[in-house]
Formats: structure tokens, sequence, C-alpha cells
């Protein structure tokens, strides 16, 4: 909706459309950042184990039960944790908390409906008890001398299936997300929102030379903005390189010399647009001339021996 | 008016629902206080109105992508995971679920093949004469050997009778192979392999218990073990091969009957107000939704069947109780299946009506 082009296919991006009518995207979870939840909340639930084993022994609490007696008692919770912990660990938490897990938490991610609204608990409960089948295919150790002296079904886990089977579809479900109609979204918490400044006095000047009338449309006011939002990652000729497309044609358009700086014609327009007190739409006194930009030299064209025209060519 | 000055202006706004987020997602809605609920309302919505109007304001895309993180987030938190219902669960339980069983052609068609392989392997492995070493072939001679050490003793002088560890230790293994055996349902012959082998083993084992080659007494307190728990475990197994047999046929064919169909199922395509895409009803994926949907009851009541099987196996099956008494718990059991599966499940009209 916002591009003209059909993003959401190639972006991950999925469109939600709320009861208030506004759409808004969620980008959905590929399967490596998902793995790494999978592999966090794993770790912590053996961390856990763990923990719990070594208050029980170590501690001594585990002793203590044994001389009051409730050594059974004891076993008998601690069977029924490890049965729980196994099986409902992840949708207990998804349950609670809203769709996260500690895992998923940490990586900024949630689970949803296939809607974008919130899971209730029996899709949390069947999107996890499906993790089970994520493991097939499992195979049995293929050497002779490999199964020897092992505990009976010595079988690989493979989870060719909670690979495959995202790749099938375009929100990268698995098995479990698929019968109980769920996704994994990204839910980015912490995020830079800015406008980009423009701190060369140069291209607030230059931006006084752009005609008072001309009004950019749409789609060059998407392309400026996102030119000059991540020009700090390039190098001079990298910028050059890639301003060039729009600014050549938009110099011409203006009646610049064609030696002004590409780059800094397009900060200069976004000043204009976004940052500029004036407004856009050419209601400004139209006092400036551009004839006095022939006159003298340019100040605002590239030096001739920067590394712009020496790399570019 | 000039983008960086609105920009300026809502920021604050922003802000203040971010943090607003923030509380909500760290602490209970109550603790939060109705001002300040209402005031994340007001301007969530304020949000999605600068995000509907973003592109006539042409603000900058970075912008744009931080409005739809910012919605998406308050989303979240405004739209939560609902609690479950608990006061319905009484009807669900002994109305709807008893009635879906009964006609669930899958679970009818799990109950014969259980019960076929079931009897058959249990004929065979009790005329060894006939079929010699057919129950070590099945079950495994070391499995036997183990079996027949294990109830060389009367249940009740093992492991010191009934204990809660042995309860726990129950719930879990076998709660744990019923969810496996449903979970498999899905790839149809995954979930019928692990039937058919449960019903093998398990057959073979009572089999070769009551075959001439084991001994009188060994044989009578296995069956003295096993009788009371054996309607519960045998029946829950059954109904969770059935429930994922279910997912797995939805899946396989997405014909569902229109009769058997809610209202809100029925193939109506959905459209949404931005999507011109209509949905062609009962796609796989649909199919398989509806599918799950129709096979969780079923599961929940093979879970409970589970953890009742599981606590008479733990605490009356190995307890010091006359061995009348347990056949009349696993009377009384039967009955209560009975009446449960045919009696409240029995298809009628008023279920229409209500």
């Amino acid at each position: 909706m916002v591009a003209p082009w059909n993003t959401e296919a190639i972006d991950s991006q999925f469109k939600v459309v709320t009861p208030e009518n506004i759409a808004f995207n969620y980008q959905v979870a590929g399967p490596f950042r998902r793995l790494l939840a999978f592999l966090l909340d794993l770790a912590i639930r053996a961390a856990v184990i763990l923990a719990f084993f070594i208050v029980l022994s170590i501690a001594g609490v585990g002793s203590i039960f044994v001389s009051a007696g409730l050594e059974d008692l004891m076993f008998a919770l601690m069977t029924l944790a490890a049965f729980f912990f196994n099986w409902f660990y992840m949708a207990a938490f998804e349950y609670w908390w809203n769709g996260t897990t500690p895992g998923k938490w940490l990586l900024n991610l949630r689970v949803t409906t296939d809607e974008g609204e919130p899971i209730n608990l029996f899709q949390s409960a069947v999107r996890n008890l499906f993790r089970y089948v994520d493991m097939w295919p499992m195979v049995p150790l293929p050497f002779a001398v490999m199964r020897e002296e092992m505990t009976p079904e010595p079988v690989v886990v493979t989870f060719l299936f909670a690979l495959i089977v995202p790749i099938f579809n375009q929100r990268f479900q698995r098995i479990g997300d698929l019968v109980a109609g769920t996704m994994v979204v990204i839910e980015d918490r912490s995020w830079l929102m800015k406008i980009a400044k423009i701190e060369d006095d140069r291209a607030r000047l230059l931006a006084d030379y752009i005609p008072p009338n001309f009004v950019a449309p749409r789609s060059m006011v998407k392309a400026v903005a996102t030119y000059v939002e991540r020009r700090r990652y390039f190098t001079t000729a990298r910028r050059r390189e890639i301003a060039r497309h729009l600014a050549e044609p938009l110099l011409e358009k203006f009646g610049l010399p064609a030696d002004t700086s590409y780059d800094l014609l397009l900060c200069a327009l976004y000043y204009r647009t976004f940052l500029s007190k004036h407004s856009a739409d050419g209601t400004k006194e139209d006092s400036q001339l551009l004839g006095d930009l022939t006159q003298q030299s340019n100040p605002y064209s590239a030096a001739p021996n920067s590394p712009v025209t020496a790399q570019s060519k | 008016m000039k983008v960086a000055h609105l920009i300026e202006k809502r920021r604050v706004y922003w802000q203040e629902l971010e943090n607003l987020c923030a509380q909500m997602a760290n602490s209970r809605k109550k603790t939060i206080g109705a001002r300040n609920i209402a005031r994340f309302a007001a301007l969530y919505r304020a949000a999605c109105a600068d995000l509907a109007l973003a592109d006539s304001y042409q603000l900058p895309p970075n912008i744009v992508d931080y409005l739809h993180k910012l919605v998406g987030r308050a989303h979240g938190q405004l739209y939560r995971s609902r609690r479950v219902d608990w006061s319905k669960i009484g009807d669900i339980l002994f109305r709807q679920i008893p009635r879906e069983i009964f006609q669930d052609r899958c679970v009818q068609l799990t109950f014969w093949l259980f019960w076929m392989v079931f009897l058959l392997a249990g004929f065979m492995a009790a005329n060894p004469d006939r079929f010699p070493n057919f129950a070590a072939d099945i079950v495994g001679a070391e499995n036997i050997d183990m079996y027949e050490q294990m109830y060389a003793d009367a249940p009740s002088s093992r492991n010191n009778g009934p204990t809660a560890s042995g309860a726990a230790f129950y719930v879990n293994h076998n709660t744990g192979i019923g969810i496996k055996c449903f979970v498999v349902g899905i790839t149809v012959i995954g979930g019928i392999c692990v039937l058919l082998y449960n019903a093998a083993v398990l057959g073979a084992t009572f089999g070769h218990m009551a075959s001439p080659n084991v001994s009188e007494e060994v044989s009578e307190h296995f069956f003295e073990f096993v009788t009371a728990h054996g309607p519960f475990e045998l029946t829950a197994i059954v109904l969770a091969a059935g429930a994922g047999l279910r997912i797995g046929f939805s899946l396989i064919s997405p014909y569902h009957k229109e009769e058997s169909l809610l209202p809100e199922e029925l193939p109506e395509g959905e459209e949404s107000l931005f999507d011109k895409s209509r949905r062609v009803a009962y796609e796989r994926i649909d199919s398989l939704r509806i599918g799950a949907k129709r096979a969780l009851p079923v599961m929940g009541a093979s879970a409970i069947l589970f953890i009742l099987a599981a606590m008479i196996e733990a605490w009356i099956s190995p307890s010091s109780l006359p061995e009348q008494v347990k056949q009349v718990v696993a009377i009384f059991c039967s009955g209560l299946l009975m009446v449960y599966f045919i009696v409240l499940g029995y298809p009628r009209r008023e279920s229409d009506a209500a």
C-alpha cells in the first residue's frame, strides 16, 4: 500500500488490518532467527534443570526431604515437573507472555495468529505439541559400531520437517504453526526514529536555488529520503554514483551548473522537502535569482582533486 | 505545515505510547490504572491515524517504518491472549465431545484397527505351538524375559505397592506416548504405523502371558496388575491415534460435509478490505485447521483418560487389594466408558434446537 510494487512478497511483510480499519505491516520472522530463539529456550531449560539438580543434590535440599520421609513425594513432583517442562514449557510461556517465550523475547519475536491477533491457549498448546513431528524423520544410527552399548532407541533426530515445511509457505510456518493457524513475527522494541540531519550548510544554501515552484513528486521524495537516510554508509564515490541518476536530470531542469555535486543536490532537495521553514508548494517570495550562480565559480561543485573524480572517472 | 515540524509535534505522543507499551508488557493491567489505559487507547488511535495519513503527509520512509512497528507493538498490547472460559468446560466435556467422538470416522477406524490387530497378535502369541517365536519376534526376547521377571512376584509385593512417584511416572510416560501417537498422526502413515505397532506389541504381550509357555503364577500376577487400568489406557491410545488421523486425513482430502461445519467455517471465501485476492475455500491449509479443531477435543478426552489410567495404574493396580476388587474397578471403568461414548455420544436431534 505504501510502495507501488508488492514489497510484501520480497520483504516477508504481512499486512494486518486492525479493527480500527488501519492496515499495518508485520515482518514475518525467518527460520534462522527462530532457530536461535529455540536454541536459547533450550539452553534456558537446560540451565533451569541443572540449577534444580544442584539445589537438590549439592545444596542438600534433597536430603532434607529424605530425612523428612518425603522422598517419594519429591520424586513424584520432579517427574511431573519434568513432564510439564518437557511438553508445555513453550505453550505456557506463549499463553501467559502474550506469544513470547524467554528466547523469543530476547530476539524480539512474537507468535500471533494468521490474522495478526493474539493466540489463545489451544493454539499455543497445539503449535508446541507438534514440535515432536518437527524432529522427524528419525533415523536409526547407521553403523553397528555406533549402535552398540547405546540405550534403547538409538536414533538421530534430523529436524528435516522443521527445515523443509517452512520453505513451502510464505510465512515460514512450521507444521505446528500450520495446524494451529499461527505465525511468528518480528516485533522490534528498539529502533531509531530520526529525520536525517543535514549538517552541511552548503546544502541549505543550495536549497534556495531550487526553483520555488518545483514540487517533487511522491516517488521522488521517497527516493531522495531513502538515499539521504543511508548516505552515511557510502563512500564519496559511491554516493556520486548512486545520486547521479536522479541528480543529473534535475540539474538540467533547474538550470544549475553541471559540475554541482550530485550528493549535495539531493541533500538540498531533502532539506527543502522535510526541513526548511518554507512551504513546499512554492508560495515563498521569489527573491533569489538563479542568475547569480552563473557569474561566479560554482561553490557547490565537487572539488576537482577530490576522490570523487579520481575514482569515478 | 513542514514535515519536520509535524514529526516533532507528533513524536511526543509516539514516545508516550512507546513508554506505555513497555509498561503494559511488564506489568499486569490492574496496576497500570484506568487513566493510563484510556490514555493508551487514545494514543493508539492517534498513531493509527498518523500511519494512515503518512502517505499524504509525505513522511520519510523510515518514519513510516517506525509507525508500522509502533502500531504493531501497540496492537499486540491492546489485543492480548484471552483467558480460557472455564464455565463452558462441563458442556464441552459431557455434551459435545462424546458426540463428536461417536461420529468421528477416524476414531472408528483406529478403534477397529487397534482391536483387530490386538486380538490377532494376542491369539497368535497365545498359541506358541502353532506360531512359535511369534511373541519373541514382535516384542523382543529380552523384553519378554524382563516382563516375566517383573511379574514373578505379586503386584502388591513389588516396589512397595502404590507410590506417588509411581503415579507421576505413569503420567509422564503414558501421556507422552499418547501425545506422540496424536502428533505423528498428521503424517497418516506414521500415525497408523505407531498405532499398529502399539497394538501388536500390547497384543503379543497379553497373548504371551496367557500362553502355556508362561507359568500360571506369572500370568496371574500380570493380569491382576493390568486389569484395572486396561480399559482406560487402551481407549486413550485409540482416541489419541484417532485424533491424530483426523488431522492427517483433513490434509489429504480437504472435503468436509456441510452439515458438520459451523456457520463461520462455511466456504464463503474471506475478503478483507484491502486484499483483492479471494481465497478459495478449503485450501488444504483451511481444511487442516478445521481438522485440528475437530481433533483437539478428542485429544483432550484422551489426555484425561490417560491421566485417570495412570492414577489407577499407580494406586489400585499395585495395591494389595484382592483381585476381585480390581476386576470390579475394570468393569466399572468399562461401564463408564460405554455410558460416556454411547449414551452421551449417541447422535440426537435436540442438539440442533439447543
